[in-house]
């Protein structure tokens, strides 16, 4: 799984590509198209499934179960956010961690998912 | 932690590895309420590892009125995440570039810098053990930290030596023993920016980047440490391209896949079993050009 992001005709984009375990390269897919800045994408892998975060206006993320996309959710709040890390166990229980402006401090904030 | 092989990239406004339409639009959010981890002064760099029953960790670089130091949070199996713990003592300098990997029995090493010195950390069984200094001197930057199943780890970072940077590797056993820093070669060039994954048995592989080895060519280096000892040294990229700062992901069986930047055609992402270069698989597949601070999962 390789994930990246360009910017073509205005827009931020960011996508990934995938090679099936003993094939090769399949046709990427576009998880995001935004005219604000779109950078440090990071992608984690386990029990089939997919989890990715990606920083824009707030750092956002999305999983993947079962082939099907979920809808992607920002996570980070009112305050900048920025340097998302994510992991993903055996199981694809998946945790993205991140770094948020709360107004005083820059904190460390982390959301969760499980399997659907 | 479970190793997929991922590799996470950005790219030029050329690539051969396109995607195209709209974007995908899913149905319902999955993700929990955002949390907050640390409690205490300034968070830098959190990085994260997960286990198979739940457990995960999360490290950060924390910085006080007092100084700073590297900060730790752990989640257990029933999902509810525990104070944070420092992992050092709060020092004048600086303690940044922390890594942290944890295998699928919650044992963990979390390695940091500070000073130009490398530090680890290891969690077993729940518990932390004291801050342990595994470079000699100064000047070391970039650590990486992959684990084994059976609880070993090995750390990799780039350090000066005289006027080149040497790419240095030390192992912990199982049974918690520490090697000595080993320098893997690079050469007439500078070793820079490591990278470090391991199979299900526990052979590590090591990618770096060789900087101005090669008549002023930067090259991508691979070596793989089996039964004792490591290889002889690979180039994953082409003999008279400009290839760099590689990234390497590896899953269980040891096949292994590498991105790296550069010119073409070296820069893109290869794939295939060790060693590379023989198998039909083992190529470039695409001018991709990894972020830098991106990281294999």
């Amino acid at each position: 799984m390789v994930g990246w992001t360009r910017y073509v005709s205005g827009e931020y984009r960011f996508g990934l590509a995938r090679r099936p375990a003993g094939g090769s390269w399949q046709p990427g897919v576009l998880l995001w198209s935004a005219d604000v800045q779109t950078t440090a994408p990071v992608v984690a892998m386990g029990g089939g499934a997919i989890a990715v975060a990606w920083m824009t206006d707030a750092v956002r993320a999305v999983r993947q179960d079962g082939g099907a996309w979920g809808l992607v959710t920002p996570l980070g709040g009112t305050g900048v956010s920025y340097y998302q890390q994510v992991a993903m166990d055996s199981v694809g229980r998946a945790v993205v961690v991140w770094k948020q402006w709360n107004g005083v401090r820059d904190v460390v904030m982390a959301s969760s998912s499980a399997p659907h | 932690m479970r190793k997929r092989i991922a590799l996470v990239v950005s790219v030029g406004v050329t690539g051969l590895l396109t995607w195209s339409g709209a974007p995908v639009v899913g149905a319902a959010p999955s993700w929990t309420s955002p949390q907050v981890l640390s409690v205490a002064g300034a968070a830098e760099g959190p990085q994260v590892a997960v286990a198979s029953d739940g457990r995960a960790l999360v490290v950060w670089e924390g910085d006080t009125a007092q100084g700073s130091h590297i900060v730790s949070a752990a989640r257990g199996v029933a999902g509810v995440w525990g104070a944070p713990k420092a992992l050092g003592p709060i020092g004048d300098q600086v303690a940044s570039s922390q890594q942290v990997a944890m295998n699928d029995h919650g044992f963990a090493v979390v390695t940091w810098v500070r000073s130009g010195r490398v530090f680890t950390a290891v969690r077993a069984a729940g518990a932390w053990s004291p801050e342990r200094r595994i470079s000699a001197g100064g000047g070391g930057s970039f650590p990486q930290v992959a684990v084994t199943k059976a609880g070993g780890a090995y750390v990799v970072w780039q350090q000066v030596h005289g006027v080149k940077d040497r790419v240095l590797v030390v192992r912990r056993s199982a049974d918690g023993r520490w090697s000595q820093p080993s320098v893997l070669p690079s050469g007439f060039g500078d070793g820079q920016y490591p990278q470090v994954a391991v199979d299900a048995l526990g052979h590590a592989t090591v990618v770096w980047q060789r900087m101005w080895g090669d008549g002023g060519r930067t090259a991508a280096l691979m070596s793989r440490l089996s039964h004792g000892r490591w290889s002889a040294t690979r180039r994953l990229s082409a003999a008279k391209g400009n290839a760099g700062a590689p990234l390497l992901a590896m899953n269980a069986r040891g096949s292994w896949c590498g991105a790296s930047s550069g010119r073409r055609p070296d820069r893109g992402v290869r794939h295939g079993p060790w060693p590379p270069g023989v198998s039909p698989t083992s190529r470039w597949v695409g001018p991709v050009r990894p972020w830098w601070g991106g990281r294999a999962t």
